[in-house]
């Protein structure tokens, strides 16, 4: 995840870059510390880059990550002679080795030569068992090719051996969800919030989840955990503030009439007037529209 | 007497199928969605859907449900405070994340099947990335998205009767235009907006 100035930063620098005012290695390597996927503008500007000598020579040592990073861009893009020719130098500096193997695999897989990536793989896999990128790169596979289950299967065993990879259990909540198992999404989310209690982003993805989940204990939950998303973000998080309106307007309608609860009105009613002071100041043409729409959040959360 | 649900024409505007194109074009590798815009006409026994615009919600997960009713929320309160008061939603566009899945997804039914509560010839169109494709080489008259139409209680593709054109012929050729330009960029989504409210998601400055 990024933050709101990296963002900015980041912004900044494509626009310099694709409008000709140079400053690419800053570019790449900014990218390639957010970890974003900007690959088009990398592919284009990385390939420029390592067609010129001079450039080559400056970037030192860092020559050989940028090869890799512009290989992986060209990929995503589907520019595979330009990959290959990366990949290729790579494979003359480095020759057998592990990470340059992988890219071969990534190559064949964005060919959509599934069986011979698969032997890439396998062959890496047998030689080092704990190669955990080309573990995920077969789970990958599978879900390029629409295999859902088997990439289930795939990442469920990974995380027997690997089980403090926080990422692959992100992967793993949203696959289940997207196949709408969300209990199972649930436990992925649990044991994320058990190993990072105060990233803010996996309260808020369990919050979404118990919201969709539906009925009064699971919108109960749900409200606590937008609750805490706001604490851990600062107040800052709109979806979590958005969250608090809609759990308290659900929570009373799935109880029936008669009996409100005095938390959810103060709760909904800060949380409102954060939104509105927030969106009068940096979105002021939407803050009638806004208000309008939490003051119905507001009274369905008491009537 | 029309059995087994309504049959009509669906007239996509120019702002609506270059806008929901764009959206898909930003997130290349993510699966988007959105909310298709019009207004209900009849004439001459069958009825015709205008398509007018389209407000692209989510990319990336699209089965979480608290951002989805709040964005549908907010989209009937602003077309409802607006000046047009024909204009109501009346579809829902998806875009798979696998570049030759055309299977509509359960996620996209459930919400069609929400949409066609409040509007009975409530379509879905579904991107097809081929044709897409193929468009940037060979330019056609043709849609690259499928109409489907809730027909008893499934979701058919084409729907027995119905028909789904490009009401301006430029479409294809203005979309070509802005792709190679990479007017895509500045598409922004319900989800970008969260993300920073000052990002507007009726897009305003879109087609300027």
């Amino acid at each position: 995840m990024v933050g709101a100035s990296e963002e900015r930063e980041l912004e900044r620098l494509e626009k310099q870059v694709e409008e000709g005012g140079g400053g690419v290695v800053e570019y790449l390597s900014l990218v390639r510390k957010l970890k974003v996927r900007r690959s088009n503008i990398v592919a284009k500007h990385g390939l420029q880059l390592l067609n010129q000598a001079s450039a080559r020579s400056k970037l030192g040592s860092d020559l050989w990550t940028v090869y890799e990073q512009v290989a992986i861009a060209c990929m995503d893009c589907h520019a595979l002679d330009s990959a290959k020719k990366c990949i290729n130098a790579l494979d003359s500096k480095f020759p057998d080795s592990m990470r340059v193997g992988r890219l071969e695999g990534m190559w064949y897989e964005a060919k959509g030569s599934w069986q011979k990536a698969e032997k890439v793989y396998s062959n890496l896999l047998s030689e080092n068992p704990s190669d955990t990128v080309a573990h995920k790169r077969r789970i990958a596979m599978a879900k390029a090719q629409g295999n859902m289950t088997v990439a289930v299967e795939g990442l469920n065993k990974y995380l027997e051996t690997f089980m403090a990879d926080y990422d692959a259990w992100r992967e793993l909540a949203d696959i289940y969800t997207s196949l709408q198992m969300y209990k199972q999404a649930g436990f992925c989310f649990e044991e994320l919030i058990l190993s990072q209690p105060t990233n803010a982003l996996y309260h808020l993805g369990y919050a979404e989840l118990l919201y969709t989940m539906g009925g009064i204990d699971n919108l109960r939950t749900a409200r606590k955990y937008y609750a805490s998303t706001i604490e851990l973000s600062g107040g800052k998080n709109m979806r979590a503030l958005y969250g608090v309106c809609l759990c308290g307007a659900a929570i009373n309608q799935a109880r029936g009439r008669g009996r409100t609860e005095e938390e959810s009105q103060e709760l909904v009613s800060l949380a409102a007037s954060v939104l509105v002071k927030k969106y009068k100041e940096k979105a002021s043409s939407k803050a009638g529209l806004v208000s309008s729409i939490l003051d119905k959040y507001k009274q369905l959360a008491v009537a | 007497m029309v059995v087994g649900g309504p049959m009509a024409t669906y007239d996509l505007r120019q702002t609506a199928y270059v806008k929901l194109v764009l959206h898909a074009l930003k997130h290349t590798s993510c699966a988007v969605n959105g909310v298709l815009i019009g207004r209900i006409g009849k004439g001459d026994g069958e009825s015709t859907v205008e398509v007018t615009d389209c407000v692209p919600l989510f990319h990336g997960q699209l089965g979480l449900l608290p951002m989805l009713e709040l964005a549908l929320s907010l989209v009937d309160e602003h077309l409802a405070a607006g000046q047009d008061r024909s204009l109501q939603i009346v579809g829902y566009y998806h875009a798979n994340e696998q570049f030759d899945n055309l299977e509509l997804s359960s996620i996209a039914k459930k919400i069609g099947d929400q949409i066609v509560r409040y509007c009975s010839q409530g379509a879905i169109l579904l991107l097809d990335n081929k044709r897409l494709q193929a468009l940037a080489k060979e330019n056609t008259n043709a849609p690259v998205v499928q109409l489907y139409v809730k027909e008893g209680s499934s979701w058919k593709l084409g729907g027995s009767g119905s028909e789904l054109r490009l009401k301006e012929t430029m479409a294809n050729s203005i979309l070509n235009d802005y792709r190679k330009e990479k007017r895509e960029v500045r598409v922004v989504d319900f989800d970008e907006h969260l993300d920073d409210v000052s990002k507007d998601w009726l897009n305003p400055t879109l087609f300027n």
